[in-house]
């Protein structure tokens, strides 16, 4: 691949209004083009106000050959193709945002020597212009996957974005002028000393220098309201280390961190078990505006399967105190859980996924196919806190869900499904509305290609069996965001690689008997196909979306 | 109607029998007695591991729950071979000879070997529960059901639930007991029984690792459904309820037991049941006793 080079291809690409009982409720818009899925990034590229696509693929056959799909969102809530860009080989990390006043979004490109952009032009991009040249970690690195990396954000609220480079010193603010500004927050280097080869060579000479291998973490980077003045601030969180630089009236932030906070709810000696660890986040819970922390501890030696998630809430001068102010535990098997106002009283509740450790979950896998999944919703009440009784350790659990997903074990071993990097989990989240009433939706994927939708209430009460189930193929790889601005929050789903073969018999991956004759036939078309196509390479890789715009309940 | 009560009344004479003749037996007595040896001990060490892995139960209805449910596992091959033996020591002994001789049919006498079994059935289940709650109560305490210091459930509605849900287990183990006792109808000596139902029960158990999502793909009214190879296995259909039951000890209340789980755990043990008893009366039916 050399330079710059636009490709429009036409798309096979199935899109029509939902079957059956999904009519009422979502557009629904499938994508396929051939390709190995590598990422996926939604954003607004032609300005129109509505969310497009943009998944990272290789080229079938090729896996260094990377391009970039872009799918525009149509008025009528329709996909109805996408454009495919050839990437630069030299792009390492890339953002779409507006950085140029004209109308649409401009492809920001993280290279080995700089920071370019271009425009996207009708299935191609624009000519390169240069952003600025200050070095980042990318800075002399080998090519690999080119992935989105949020790197542009507008923090002074204009339209424009600016970007947020990270660096080794920590992020370089690129300001709308070109200038640039370090905010002090180091990353942390590791480095490992000789290797495998180093080793076959100390054993035949001595007095040479072996290999040193190093590793820098960078700081994730939050911009977000830290203090409630209503200016965006940065925010670095490295361990559990919390630097925040608070923008001032006039638009500008500090080089050194405003405030420096940092956590923790280990004890000494939990530090030995290698099981134990603790992560840092930090989110608006309360009405006050201000940043509250949430620690969550797992895998402690006192009790192994228990993660605890300690709550700081913020004082009126911004501080926090020395011990947490709430405790939640629940068992769980990740440290993830969903910050959701579920009650619709502008707090935000804490959904912990719970699953239980007991050999009925092993049985359950044999004779169902499934595991038992448990939503544990706390409710933030209007006093600023969790439900919890005097003298009482941990707050209460407020409500439960429970909820069965179908677990494909042959699949899970042998599937050939291709998956985007990033966040992969079940699609079992809090974190949509569906029918636009202000309310939080529960969406669940039950694992075996249905979606469940209960609706939500202000009461946060749920249905013990879903008020809607439509046709949806399972995924790991989603997306959950209002894509065209009506208030209702629509789903994407990212599919990597289905073979030919699979395309054949049409089952999905479960066994099915078919008779001799159904079986010949199927292998005769796909030998003539082969022979049509002079097509080799099996299976042959597709990348594969679904998308599910949502109409509301009335439709 | 009196037909009915004296066909009753005669097989629970013959059950009598063979409670009396079995409780004198030693090789019976020995498989109870190592049931209990096995529950107790199971029980501890279970509760060993829980603490040396720092991996404890919630309280003590859910260690209960845990261990039932692993010492079902442990105890059903046991009490399979007790049953399998039900008939065998009959005709090896030659005892049926005298039975058959008194005004008793052939269909009491099958019918007796049924409820003989489904009471040895019940037995280990309620041994496996009185040690299993003994030590939840000894290890964590009874009570209410508490979570993090809050009651989620009264003590009698978790031992209420916890009876349903034994009576669906029984129901499930008496189906694995049916194998038993129709393997039992067709051999002469108790070695040959042991070792016909020993591979039965293993070959269908062995069904049990066949992957869910193996299985005739059904069309009914526009949808699919998946019937899986996997559900054929009977000695995992007991677990069923205890899975049920354990979404009690996470909060979750129990508000049907009419659920999807149990309809095909009762279909799969009711096919079974029929099955084994169509074949243990036809085989009882046509064998020759007094050989």
């Amino acid at each position: 691949m050399t330079g710059v080079r636009a490709l429009l291809v036409v798309l096979m690409v199935v899109t029509g209004a939902a079957a059956g009982s999904t009519e009422d409720l979502f557009v629904r818009s499938k994508i396929e083009f051939p390709g190995k899925i590598e990422d996926h990034l939604l954003a607004d590229v032609d300005g129109d106000g509505r969310h497009d696509v943009l998944v990272v693929h290789a080229a079938p056959g090729d896996r260094h050959d990377y391009h970039l799909a872009v799918c525009f969102q149509r008025p009528e809530k329709k996909f109805d193709g996408c454009e495919i860009i050839d990437l630069p080989e030299d792009v390492r990390a890339f953002d779409v945002g507006n950085v140029d006043p004209a109308p649409g979004s401009e492809l920001v490109m993280v290279t080995a020597t700089g920071i370019v952009w271009s425009a996207f032009e009708a299935g191609r991009l624009g000519p390169r212009h240069l952003m600025t040249e200050v070095s980042s970690v990318f800075t002399a690195t080998d090519p690999d996957v080119p992935r989105p990396l949020d790197l542009l954000f507008d923090l002074n609220g204009d339209g424009r974005d600016e970007l947020l480079l990270p660096g080794s010193d920590g992020p370089t603010w690129v300001k709308p002028d070109g200038s640039t500004q370090l905010l002090e927050s180091p990353a942390i280097v590791l480095y490992r000393l000789a290797s495998r080869g180093a080793d076959v060579n100390a054993a035949l000479r001595s007095g040479f220098q072996s290999r040193v291998t190093s590793e820098m973490n960078t700081p994730d980077l939050h911009v977000f309201d830290w203090d409630g003045d209503g200016r965006l601030d940065v925010v670095t969180q490295l361990d559990n280390v919390l630097r925040v630089f608070l923008q001032d009236e006039v638009g500008s932030l500090p080089s050194q961190p405003s405030r420096t906070i940092e956590r923790s709810t280990l004890a000494g000696n939990e530090l030995d078990s290698s099981f134990t660890g603790e992560v840092t986040s930090f989110a608006q819970l309360d009405l006050d505006g201000r940043a509250d922390l949430i620690l969550t501890k797992w895998g402690s030696s006192e009790e192994r399967t228990r993660m605890d998630r300690a709550i700081f809430f913020s004082r009126p001068d911004g501080s926090y105190p020395e011990l947490p102010d709430q405790r939640v535990r629940s068992e769980s098997v990740t440290p993830d859980f969903n910050l959701v106002d579920l009650d619709g009283n502008g707090t935000r509740d804490l959904v912990v996924p719970f699953f239980h450790f007991a050999p009925s979950q092993a049985v359950k896998v044999i004779t169902q196919n499934a595991l038992r999944w448990q939503l544990r919703i706390f409710l933030l009440g209007s006093n600023g806190r969790y439900s919890q009784e005097e003298g009482k350790e941990f707050a209460r659990i407020d409500r439960r869900v429970v909820l069965d997903y179908k677990l494909d074990i042959l699949k899970l071993l042998f599937g050939n499904q291709a998956r985007p990097t990033g966040r992969i989990a079940p699609l079992l989240d809090f974190r949509a509305d569906i029918d636009g009433d202000g309310f939080a939706d529960l969406v669940a994927d039950d694992g075996g290609d249905k979606l469940r939708i209960y609706w939500g209430n202000a009461d946060a009460r749920y249905s013990s069996s879903p008020d809607r189930e439509v046709p949806f193929e399972s995924t790991l790889a989603y997306d959950l965001i209002d894509a065209d601005g009506d208030g209702r929050t629509d789903l994407f789903a990212y599919h990597g690689t289905r073979p030919v073969k699979d395309q054949i018999d049409g089952h999905g991956f479960h066994a099915v008997k078919r008779r001799r004759t159904e079986r010949k036939r199927a292998r005769r078309a796909e030998e003539a196909r082969r022979a049509r196509t002079q097509d080799e390479t099996e299976p042959r890789e597709r990348v594969r979306l679904e998308i599910l715009m949502s109409l509301g309940r009335g439709g | 109607m009196t037909t009915l009560l004296g066909f009753v009344r005669t097989v629970a004479r013959l059950v009598r029998a063979d409670v009396t003749k079995l409780s004198r037996y030693w090789v019976v007595v020995s498989g109870f007695v190592a049931i209990a040896i096995l529950a107790v001990s199971g029980m501890m060490i279970f509760y060993r591991i829980e603490q040396t892995a720092n991996v404890t139960a919630d309280s003590g209805y859910d260690f209960a729950l845990s261990v039932v449910n692993r010492l079902v596992d442990v105890s059903m091959p046991i009490v399979y071979v007790l049953v399998c033996i039900l008939f065998a020591i009959d005709v090896s002994n030659s005892t049926v000879k005298c039975i058959l001789t008194r005004p008793v049919t052939r269909m009491e006498l099958l019918v007796s070997k049924y409820v003989t079994a489904l009471g040895m059935v019940t037995l280990n289940v309620a041994l496996l529960w009185a040690v299993a709650l003994s030590g939840g109560a000894a290890y964590y305490g009874l009570g209410d059901l508490t979570e993090n210091g809050y009651v989620i459930f009264s003590g009698g509605y978790v031992l209420g639930q916890f009876a349903l849900g034994t009576f669906f287990l029984i129901l499930g183990f008496a189906s694995v007991a049916a194998m038993g006792v129709a393997v039992s109808a067709f051999s002469s000596t108790m070695g040959g029984a042991i070792i016909i139902g020993l591979i039965f029960f293993f070959v269908l158990g062995a069904i049990s690792v066949i992957p869910a999502s193996l299985g005739l793909t059904v069309s009914s009214g526009g949808e699919s459904f998946l019937l899986s190879f996997s559900s054929l296995s009977l000695p995992k259909q007991p677990l069923v309820p205890l899975g049920v039951l354990d979404d009690l000890t996470t909060g979750v209340a129990i508000e049907s037991w009419w659920i999807p789980p149990i309809q095909r755990m009762l279909v799969v043990c009711g096919c079974h049941l029929a099955l084994f008893f169509t074949i243990s009366a036809i085989g009882v039916r046509k064998r020759d006793f007094t050989l």
